[in-house]
């Protein structure tokens, strides 16, 4: 039997975080958190799901929990 | 063309030119008029350790270059860079694998059948087999820095 395909997306709200709350540019957040500024471009734009590590400096760079930067879409591709 | 991208992403770029420029340089050294030309061991000893003294030179300059130019950057790599390093690598080896097993079991075949010249390919002389792998090892070189350049662009 075929293995099934497994749908799901990650989705994050960095960009309006990174906006409304502290108005960090892209270059400056990911010097924060050990990043460059083209993945940080990539994230927010949903093309690249960063490490565990990685999303968790996210998370505490804004002081927010986990949850409220990144969500799981169940049915996104 | 390169105000936007990351340090490592220029330096794909710049190994890309290097590699095509030795590649270039090896080529014009081996083929003549009439195709691979014959060379002495000593000889042929001497074109492989210019070819690695050009790649360090080329390469070391390079990154010393990229170095000065990113300077301001905090951070020149990071875990999308590496995994995209990683990606390329895999394919780079898989295409030197292939190349390399493809030129051997060419070889065979023509040892089995040497009347039928299946490929025609030269493996006559040191230099003619010298020749068939630096151009599978320069061929997994480009497709490395292909996939990474692919890879960049796509966005993974």
């Amino acid at each position: 039997m075929p293995p099934r395909k497994v749908k799901g997306r990650v989705t994050n709200k960095i960009k309006e975080l990174r906006l409304a709350h502290t108005s960090l540019t892209q270059a400056e957040l990911g010097a924060r958190v050990g990043a460059t500024r083209q993945t940080i471009i990539a994230i927010e734009a949903g093309k690249y799901a960063p490490s565990m590590e990685l999303a968790f400096r996210i998370a505490r760079e804004f002081d927010v929990m986990f949850e409220e930067v990144f969500q799981f879409d169940p049915s996104g591709s | 063309m390169f105000k936007n991208t990351s340090m490592m992403e220029q330096k794909t770029w710049g190994s890309l030119a290097i590699t095509l420029v030795v590649c270039v340089y090896f080529i014009s050294r081996i083929l003549g008029a009439d195709g691979i030309m014959d060379f002495s061991p000593a000889a042929l000893i001497w074109i492989y350790i210019k070819i690695v003294i050009l790649f360090i030179v080329l390469e070391v300059g390079h990154v010393i270059y990229l170095l000065w130019r990113n300077k301001s950057k905090d951070i020149t790599e990071d875990e999308r860079d590496q995994l995209i390093s990683g990606k390329a690598a895999r394919n780079g080896f898989w295409m030197t694998l292939l190349g390399i097993e493809a030129f051997l079991f060419t070889m065979i075949l023509q040892k089995m059948y040497p009347d039928a010249r299946i490929l025609n390919l030269p493996a006559e002389t040191a230099t003619d087999l010298t020749f068939s792998l630096f151009m599978v090892l320069f061929g997994g070189l480009l497709v490395k820095y292909l996939s990474m350049l692919f890879y960049y662009r796509r966005d993974i």
